[in-house]
């Protein structure tokens, strides 16, 4: 059949042009930025935010409108990623003597400072900050008391009570107290249970359906359950176990409800889990080619589902445990010769590669998984991972489908198959950097601002160099840090 | 791990993004003097960052404050659970039906009203039955029919120490007692007294978020 | 009144063969009105999420119109129907399953395209994006073409300044729910969601239907005392200025009061009074409207998009709201009323939403479709019965100044195995949207479809001629529908699209 080919999934790069021919947000601007920052707070992990210069991207803030006023001064707009390139340094340093929010603080000095140049209500404090106490507060100052009210709440889920706080003013080391608390309630149902904190931390990752849900409390059209999923995403951030097991996990988790609620490894082949689990509630990858949480059988149905080139389980799984979001332009890391469109999507359309040069080496090695369609042949193989399965798509308009490489890159790095995909991923700085992302957001309701970025940058740094992946290790750091502990 | 190591922690942590402190936060000696020398007071957060305890945290402090079962804390209609309810508005989450995943921001007018509903709703429940006379008293035994100043004080000391697990100021019981008075002059019961007192205590922002 | 690109600067723009963005910047509108919100219009953005398919809609193909019918999703002649007097098609469609479901389909939408056709507008798009989640936020972003802003969003900003409730999301967690990135907008602008329609009202008030029920002026002692509680705490000492505080106190301390006085619990609740919900004995009282709303949509008990639909006449009719977005999402909804598997087969009316919705289609394109079409059309006909019989003022209805969006996440593919009639299809870009209003230029089709493809075509933004050389994006069709509500976006840079907008 011939027609004309819609641009299935070329959204990613047209997101952010805006059509009337508002420049490209560019994503070596956050490197570029730090590299001509490289101490300033914001650069802390590397790169600065898309925040820096844009409030709704593709739009600018104050300090992006100076930027590109003195970018490439008049260059035809959008810029190509060359000139921007070229240009950005030199611009970034024309602006930086400019007050571009008019809070009275130069640019440059809100970069140094970590506060942010484009928003007014952001500057660089003026005034020391004294120690002092207001009532049970200690402010400006480590407070230990504070600490303990918040460890009760954020991991026990309920106030501590008086007597509670009591024991701490009579503990003879308050702070070894405070973390004696947090180890207690690490161990909570409110923390570890199901629906718990932890629990909850998954939802964004797994994106449950009920309607689609195998198992118990199955829905009307079963087709995978997500209760493993759940189970091993909390098995691998308690008990300071190996979280890089999210992505590295061959086992499986089964949860035995309690209190207290227990989470058990079990490690059976498809056919076992078959006949011990039946046809709804059984794992489908075989031991070799599992990748923890983007190999399990809800993960290919929810997010693989049909498609020969499974471009969103690819993004999800970077989205989720990278904390790239490709649809932000975030982790773009083009890899030469790509795209090369197997499946005939029309991704090499300009508007398209620039994205799709990330994503689709992306996604390859995630092709060999079957999702919905697995069902037609999995008698056969046993398993959901097969080498031939793009053969399978007969009805593709495409004879190249079935070329497809296995082989793929992430982060840069060629791997031969999703194994080692995982493996990249897992022992990436953006992987411990998201898990620590998890619950920051969770604890401070949001991502740190370019003045805390150092903190969490040494919190994840910490995590992967020191922790080995525990991450109640992490936590007991970061109640530690001041931007936990000071009121 | 042991104190010594976590003071290291603290100290390896501690050095970072700490402008904001100032030094006495960084002191290598801090952590070992956690409230020797005397603090001038006053002054106020600079972070100024606070958290929504959100459905389940909420809940388990009203169980805890008023002694009552999650489940009797509050229905509507006389059957259904206003956790249910009121789930979103109150800051759960419904992931696997609505595909909400995480609570959503404080943004509707909703979350103050599904909030007011619960409190009061449980508030009323502790008085009925400590005024209903089968059992003794919990937490309002001290509002008799006389509704004078120094049950009134008591029963200011009680609900603070249930609602907020704090002592209150001489400024916080002279309001209670004033409210008290001025409600006795109003006709109020001493069981709606102690729904109000409750009520305005139980939805101030302290007890609501941390 | 808008006023719109004249003939001389029209015949500019085709003349000198000026881009679509050119003529858009030639055309910025303004509008006369001093406040926007003193005489507003009313979006409704119905969700048909997972993919409807505008050619198994109201532009269908025969078989007999294209040479490739067989590989191609066209329809046996038979099913596809002209409406008299508008160039729009219906669909009639029956089979005894929707693949694997034993579930019968039978439908037909040639009674609600006739009964609508006037207000009824087709335009064709492709979009930019197949994953569900994305497409739908660009459904309601057009692509990020002016900020980030939603159309809800944009549209309660600019109409909805003394709404109490100007974007409400009856339907929440899919992407046509997504809040915009312009943080730039009022509060005011931003998505409530509602997640419970059907008991929401009441979380509209504090204490009406509680304990405290009949103790207003006790209940406004004790917030009094909690206010000067708050003040003599420490902690309000040591967070005065901590920004989710100072909201809250917004929303608890003057929005609430508000939405107590207006006494939006009552005029909301449709409830009935009965045994379930004693609503009398806990001091309220449904809504006077709530039979009426009731009536249109039966099964608001059971099938939440009625309970949405419902809620939203009411909101609409109280001018409580002016952007509000409900419809169908992935879930499931099962009617548990119509019985269980009986010889092996559901029972007629068992399925208000199929699992995964529109995109059900996978596995079966045809019969998924026309199910979830024709539920839409029925959520779709009793909202319009009802706006159409509420006066707005000076004789005009509601409906009048409604602007009904039915959004979806992306179109289908267009292929189909040989002959195979129980295909499953896949996502695709390209696709066409319905909009129905008196506002925008109905009883149109702009674009149209090219029967040995199925693919469709694009059209003139100024003229509306149909150009088999182009293509709709999203951004277009975004501004279109601002337009059509007389939206001021002379600062977004929006192409100007009057095409869809009528007078």
């Amino acid at each position: 059949m011939v027609r004309t080919k819609a641009l299935l999934s070329c959204g990613l790069a047209a997101v952010l042009w805006g059509w009337t021919g508002v420049a490209l947000a560019q994503p070596p601007a956050t490197k570029i930025f730090c590299d001509v920052y490289p101490d300033a707070p914001a650069c802390a992990k590397g790169s600065t935010e898309c925040s820096t210069c844009h409030d709704a991207v593709p739009g600018r803030n104050a300090f992006g409108r100076t930027v590109e006023k003195h970018l490439a001064p008049g260059e035809p707009r959008p810029l190509a990623t060359e000139t921007f390139v070229a240009g950005l340094p030199e611009a970034l340093a024309t602006a930086e003597g400019e007050d571009s929010d008019g809070d009275g603080v130069t640019n440059r000095e809100e970069i140094r400072s970590g506060s942010a140049p484009g928003d007014a209500g952001s500057k660089p404090a003026t005034e020391a900050c004294t120690p002092s106490v207001v009532g049970r507060y200690r402010l400006c100052t480590y407070d230990a008391a504070y600490v303990l009210r918040k460890v009760y709440l954020d991991f026990c889920g309920r106030s501590a009570t008086m007597a509670e706080q009591a024991e701490l003013q009579s503990a003879a080391d308050p702070r070894a107290h405070v973390h004696k608390v947090l180890d207690t309630c690490l161990k909570s149902e409110n923390w570890r249970g199901k629906d718990g904190v932890v629990w909850n931390l998954a939802n964004r990752k797994i994106r449950p359906s009920a309607s689609i849900k195998s198992g118990k409390d199955a829905g009307p059209v079963p087709l995978g359950d997500y209760e493993d999923d759940y189970a091993l995403f909390v098995y691998t951030q308690i008990d300071n176990h190996d979280a890089r097991d999210l992505l590295l996990a061959r086992y499986f988790v089964e949860r035995i409800d309690g209190p207290p609620t227990i989470y058990e490894t079990f490690d059976r082949s498809p056919v076992q889990d078959y006949i011990q689990r039946g046809q709804d509630g059984a794992q489908v990858v075989d031991r070799d080619h599992r990748a923890g949480m983007i190999t399990t059988r809800w993960f290919l149905v929810a997010f693989t589902m049909f498609t020969p080139l499974p471009r969103t389980s690819a993004a999800q799984a970077y989205r989720a445990y990278l904390g790239r979001d490709l649809a932000m332009q975030e982790g773009i890391v083009p890899i030469a010769g790509e795209p090369f469109d197997y499946d005939a999507k029309g991704v090499k359309a300009p508007e398209c590669a620039s994205c799709h040069a990330t994503l689709d080496p992306l996604t390859y090695p995630f092709s060999r998984y079957g999702g919905l369609d697995s069902l037609k042949w999995i008698s056969k193989t046993l398993t959901a991972y097969w080498t031939e399965r793009l053969s399978q798509f007969p009805e593709a308009d495409t004879t190249e489908l079935a070329n497809t490489p296995e082989a793929g890159a992430i982060l840069g790095q060629p791997v031969a198959n999703l194994v080692e995909w995982a493996e990249v991923a897992a022992n990436s700085p953006e992987f411990a950097e998201t898990l620590v992302m998890n619950y920051w957001r969770e604890f401070f309701g949001g991502p740190p601002t370019a003045e805390e970025m150092p903190t969490f940058a040494e919190l994840a740094l910490r995590l992967r160099t020191i922790h080995n992946y525990g991450i109640e290790r992490m936590l007991h750091d970061l109640i530690d840090t001041e931007v936990y502990g000071v009121p | 791990m042991s104190p010594e190591r976590r003071r290291h922690t603290y100290g390896a942590l501690c050095g970072l993004g700490l402008a904001l402190v100032g030094s006495l936060a960084c002191s290598p000696s801090e952590p070992q003097q956690e409230t020797p020398a005397p603090l001038p007071t006053g002054g106020e957060s600079r972070r100024a960052r606070v958290r929504f305890k959100g459905l389940h945290r909420l809940e388990n402090d009203l169980s805890q404050a008023l002694s009552l079962p999650i489940e009797e804390l509050c229905t509507e209609l006389g059957s259904e659970p206003c956790s249910r309810i009121h789930k979103i508005a109150l800051g759960g989450v419904m992931p696997y039906t609505r595909g909400i995943h995480e609570p959503l921001p404080l943004r509707s007018v909703s979350n103050a009203a599904a909030v007011d509903r619960l409190v009061i709703s449980a508030c009323a429940r502790r008085a009925e039955l400590d005024f209903g006379g089968a059992t003794p008293p919990v937490l309002f035994g001290d509002l008799t029919q006389t509704l004078d100043d120094l049950g009134a004080e008591r029963a200011a000391r009680r609900l603070y120490n249930a609602l907020l697990r704090r002592d209150e100021s001489p400024e916080e019981r002279a309001e209670i007692v004033t409210f008290v008075a001025q409600q006795k002059a109003k006709g109020a019961t001493p069981q709606e007294v102690a729904l109000l007192a409750c009520y305005a205590l139980g939805t101030s922002v302290e007890a609501l978020f941390y | 009144m808008t006023p719109r690109l004249s003939r001389r600067n029209a015949l500019k723009a085709v003349l000198g063969g000026l881009t679509v963005a050119s003529a858009g910047l030639l055309t910025q509108r303004k509008v006369r009105a001093e406040d926007p919100s003193e005489d507003p219009r009313f979006l409704i953005v119905l969700t048909a999420t997972g993919g409807a398919s505008i050619i198994d809609s109201v532009m269908a193909v025969r078989a007999s119109e294209c040479p490739n019918a067989s590989r191609l999703n066209t329809f046996p002649d038979e099913q596809v129907q002209s409406i008299p007097g508008s160039p729009f098609r219906a669909v009639k469609y029956a089979s005894k399953k929707v693949g694997p479901l034993p579930y019968a389909v039978d439908t037909d939408q040639a009674p609600f395209v006739k009964k609508y056709h006037q207000d009824l507008l087709a335009v064709t798009w492709t979009t930019t994006s197949v994953n569900h989640a994305v497409g739908e936020r660009r459904a309601i972003t057009g692509n990020e073409a002016w900020r980030g802003r939603t159309l809800q969003e944009i549209v309660a900003a600019y109409y909805g300044k003394k709404a109490l409730l100007p974007n409400a999301h009856l339907v929440a967690g899919l992407g046509f729910n997504e809040a915009g990135s312009d943080t730039t907008l009022p509060d005011y602008a931003f998505g409530e969601v509602v997640a419970e329609p059907l008991y929401w009202p009441l979380s509209l008030h504090g204490t009406k239907g509680t304990p405290a029920r009949d103790k207003a002026s006790q209940v406004a002692d004790a917030r009094a005392l909690r206010s000067r509680l708050e003040a003599a705490s420490e902690m309000n000492r040591v967070y005065q200025h901590a920004p989710l505080l100072k909201r809250w106190r917004e929303l608890r301390d003057s929005r609430l009061p508000a939405f107590e006085q207006a006494n939006l619990i009552d005029r909301l609740l449709f409830l009935p009074n009965d045994d379930k919900h004693p609503l009398g004995a806990y001091g309220l009282s449904p809504s006077a409207d709530a039979q009426r709303v009731r009536d249109a949509f039966p099964d608001y008990d059971r099938d939440p998009v009625d309970a949405q639909a419902a809620l939203a006449f009411l909101l609409l009719k109280q001018r409580l709201s002016v952007a509000i977005t409900l419809g169908f999402t992935f879930e499931l909804s099962y009617n548990e009323a119509a019985g269980g598997l009986g010889n092996g087969e559901l029972p007629p009316g068992a399925l208000f939403n199929l699992p995964i919705g529109f995109d059900f289609s996978h596995q079966s394109h045809r019969a998924a479709q026309a199910l979830m079409w024709s539920r839409v059309f029925k959520v779709v006909d009793g909202l319009i019965t009802l706006l159409k019989s509420e006066e707005y003022a000076g004789g005009q209805s509601l409906w009048d100044r409604t602007l009904l969006y039915i959004a979806t996440d992306f179109g289908r593919t267009k292929d189909r195995p040989e002959n195979h009639e129980g295909f499953g299809s896949g996502h695709d870009l390209n696709n066409g949207v319905l909009l129905l209003s008196p506002m925008v230029n109905g009883n149109r089709i702009l674009g149209g479809v090219d029967p040995t493809t199925c693919l469709t075509y694009g059209f003139d933004p100024i003229t509306g001629a149909p150009d088999p050389g182009r293509t709709m994006n999203e951004a277009q069709i975004f501004s279109g529908i601002l337009g059509a509500l007389r939206v001021d976006t002379s600062a977004s840079g929006l192409p100007d699209v009057p095409a869809m907008r009528k007078g």
